[in-house]
């Protein structure tokens, strides 16, 4: 290399460099472009797949270093394009930094400012894109904001080269950002006592210390090479004892007070004018949350899945594609192709009683499909519209109200999960009676909201009645396992939810593509057991076990359920997985084979039992088979004697 | 993958599976679950990311 080249470089090196820091899609690259004029050099950041850009800024004829960072939405990085930004920072500790953020979502470019400010670091803020944040009629008060923050604040158009001037003299007055979050007593504790042993090793000690606290990736290469071992071991300890002092994610709570202190800033400097249709979904979203409005925004929206899933999916979309597609020509074709085999085997395993073709694929493509895609529509309207953390936000104050445990049953409400065994098993449980209450709990509440949805349906076709029946009992069982869980896992702190994102339209391609993937996953996971029950059904009839079976559960279903005796098959898919056996007791319905109290009894029996094999296998491995089978043997006595006592209740009050 | 709960609003970085370490049934399965909420959800598919990336590369070439 040139020696004096390289004597050069060496020179502008030690003087500060300016390095653009932002949110991704903000316009960074455009400033970047418009600050550094023509000559940019893009390199990869060591030992990762990262670019960033090099070039030069001029100001009042300083020539000064212009490093553009990858996109970044916090210094706790979680992505490599967020390590690389981070570690960019502490390259360059003299760096200037211009914040350059979204002036339609200021809070999300404030989230990344605030962690400037820990980190020490001197900051302009650019408020770019202001053009269009003018056009959604957001107005930002930047004096204002300067003044709380401490720093400079500038409008800018990146693309239109505006405010680019200003930016630049602006760079002059550079300063700390004043952003005070107050992190509760034990993390502040940790945070300061992190930072003293990182102090003089590295710039940035406190933004370092949050950031280590945060996640995984929090302690820089740099940080962790300069530490000695017992330092760096003592901070590591530090954060695994705070970490099993407090309940929730570490980098959640640290993120929580943070939004919280950005909140009162935004409150105070932007007013974020409304179209009447957002305005509209502003007010639903206030009632949503509202602790007695806030119901009949829920039960409407029970409403619209009871037309849309139960009457429209399961009643409309289903008698098409079962009795016209299914019934009328697809299955008589296939018997008729099957037909011409002459082995009565071969014939009856594809298109028989319990035939692959006449069953199993009809149950999930003429069925289940229909009701669970509406279903999935559904679900993806509430996910991406923000009625979801609205939904946990209010059971979770239902629950506390009365001293249960919200947090448990809410991935039984929302979850599509088998998820709260999650938390359960996170916890070390000492005594025996708490080892009992957790098998109990995964006994009931393992939920898979998919195959709710389907059984909700499913009811939904029989009659309005059924489905509110059911949904008390499912709404008693949620109750039952808040219960439980709270005697299992006390002084939870319900504090789980980061921020309320504002109501919205959903956008219909991302509904589209997010349904596509959930019905991808369903039938992946759905069909293979179909069949597999199917198969299960077929082998006992042609062994004749099945009309044995059918007699043995006779006493069960005839007399204490009041089910016909073909209801055992039903059961038997069931047990392979409950949707499918809910469709197996739809079809008996359909057929004339169970009266309206029969449906709601089979139903809520099958909805509280075991809810998948797969899952019950898994459960073996995990738990061990002793567990497994103590699940079962309280699951199904259980289930049976709640539907027994609906079916005495039902027939006792003669409703029907 | 980094993703963003749609419920709690939590970021995380979805291959670190940490919910998934203490749940005894999703080892292996497709769902994303947050470890703060423990909300489960799909967020990319084999199938209908194939489909997708196939219909945004014909938009890159159409626009060049
Ligand atoms: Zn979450």
């Amino acid at each position: 290399m040139n020696r004096i080249f390289a004597e050069e470089k060496d020179r502008l090196i030690n003087t500060a460099p300016v390095i653009l820091v932002g949110n991704p899609n903000v316009g960074k690259s455009a400033l970047f472009g418009v600050l550094s004029g023509r000559y940019v050099e893009v390199s990869n950041y060591p030992g990762t797949t990262v670019d960033y850009a090099a070039g030069w800024i001029r100001i009042k004829g300083e020539k000064l270093r212009l490093f553009d960072s990858p996109g970044a939405d916090s210094l706790s990085p979680v992505s490599e394009d967020e390590i690389v930004t981070r570690d960019l920072l502490i390259l360059y500790p003299d760096s200037k930094i211009i914040c350059v953020v979204d002036s339609k979502n200021l809070k999300r470019g404030l989230v990344l400012l605030s962690q400037l400010a820990e980190f020490g670091r001197k900051v302009v803020l650019a408020l770019n894109m202001a053009d269009e944040a003018k056009i959604s009629g957001v107005n930002i008060d930047t004096e204002k904001l300067s003044k709380i923050l401490g720093i400079p604040v500038v409008s800018t158009v990146a693309t239109q080269r505006r405010g680019i001037e200003r930016l630049k003299e602006a760079l002059q007055h550079a300063a700390i950002p004043i952003i005070p979050v107050d992190y509760t007593g034990e993390i502040s504790n940790a945070v300061d006592k992190i930072e003293n042993r990182l102090r003089g090793i590295c710039h940035g000690a406190r933004g370092i210390s949050l950031s280590f606290l945060s996640g995984d990736n929090g302690l820089p290469a740099k940080a962790v090479n300069l530490l000695s071992d017992p330092d760096l071991n003592r901070i590591r300890q530090i954060k695994t004892r705070l970490e099993s002092a407090i309940a929730e994610p570490l980098g959640f709570l640290i993120a929580k007070r943070r939004n919280d202190s950005i909140k009162s800033i935004i409150d105070r400097t932007v007013d974020s004018g409304k179209t009447v249709g957002q305005r509209a979904f502003q007010i639903i979203g206030q009632l949503s949350l509202h602790p007695l409005y806030g119901i009949p925004v829920l039960i409407s929206i029970l409403i619209g899945i009871y037309y849309f899933v139960g009457v429209f999916g399961a009643q409309t979309l289903v008698g098409i594609l079962e009795e016209n597609l299914f019934g009328g020509i697809i299955n008589p074709f296939f018997e008729r192709i099957f037909g011409l085999i002459p082995i009565p085997f071969i014939r009856d395993l594809f298109v028989g009683e319990y035939g692959i073709l006449t069953m199993a694929i009809t149950y999930a493509l003429a069925l289940i499909l229909p009701i669970v895609t509406t279903f999935f529509i559904i679900f993806g309207i509430l996910e991406d519209s923000g009625y979801l953390p609205r939904l946990a936000f209010m059971v979770d104050r239902i629950f506390k109200k009365i001293g249960l445990n919200g947090r448990a049953v809410l991935p039984m409400i929302l979850g599509l999960g088998c998820d709260t065994m999650a938390v359960l098993t996170t916890r070390i449980l000492y005594s025996r009676k708490e080892k009992m209450l957790v098998t109990l709990l995964l006994a009931l509440a393992v939920p898979c909201s998919a195959q709710l949805g389907v059984t909700l349906g499913i009811l939904a076709s029989i009659s309005l009645s059924a489905v509110l029946i059911w949904l008390a009992v499912i709404i008693a069982v949620i109750f039952l396992v808040g219960y439980l869980a709270s005697k299992v896992i006390p002084g939870r702190s319900s504090e789980f939810i980061l921020e309320i994102p504002p109501m919205r339209l959903p956008k219909i391609e991302n509904i589209a593509v997010k349904t596509l993937m959930r019905l991808e996953w369903y039938l992946k996971e759905a069909v293979p057991l179909f069949i597999l029950g199917t198969l299960v059904l077929f082998v006992l009839d042609k062994l004749n076990i099945l009309i044995l079976a059918k007699k043995m559960f006779a006493p069960v279903a005839t007399g204490m359920l009041g089910l016909p005796e073909k209801s055992a098959e039903a059961f038997i898919m069931g047990f392979l997985r409950r949707d499918y056996g809910a469709a197996g007791f739809k079809n008996m319905f359909d057929n004339g084979l169970l009266d309206p109290v029969g449906a709601i009894v089979a139903m809520v029996t099958i909805t509280l039992f075991v809810p998948c094999i797969a899952n019950f296998f898994i459960i073996i491995k995990e738990r061990g088979l002793k567990t497994a089978l103590l699940m079962v043997s309280f699951i199904i006595p259980f289930a049976i004697s709640v539907g027994a006592i609906m079916n005495l209740v039902l027939r006792g009050l003669g409703l029907w | 993958m980094v993703v963003k709960c749609p419920v709690c609003g939590y970021r995380f970085d979805s291959s670190l599976n940490r919910a998934c370490k203490s749940c005894p049934v999703g080892f292996d399965c497709d769902r994303i679950c947050c470890p703060n909420c423990l909300y489960a959800w799909i967020e990319s598919t084999s199938l209908v990311s194939r489909i997708l990336n196939l219909f945004k590369k014909e938009k890159v070439i159409g626009r060049s």
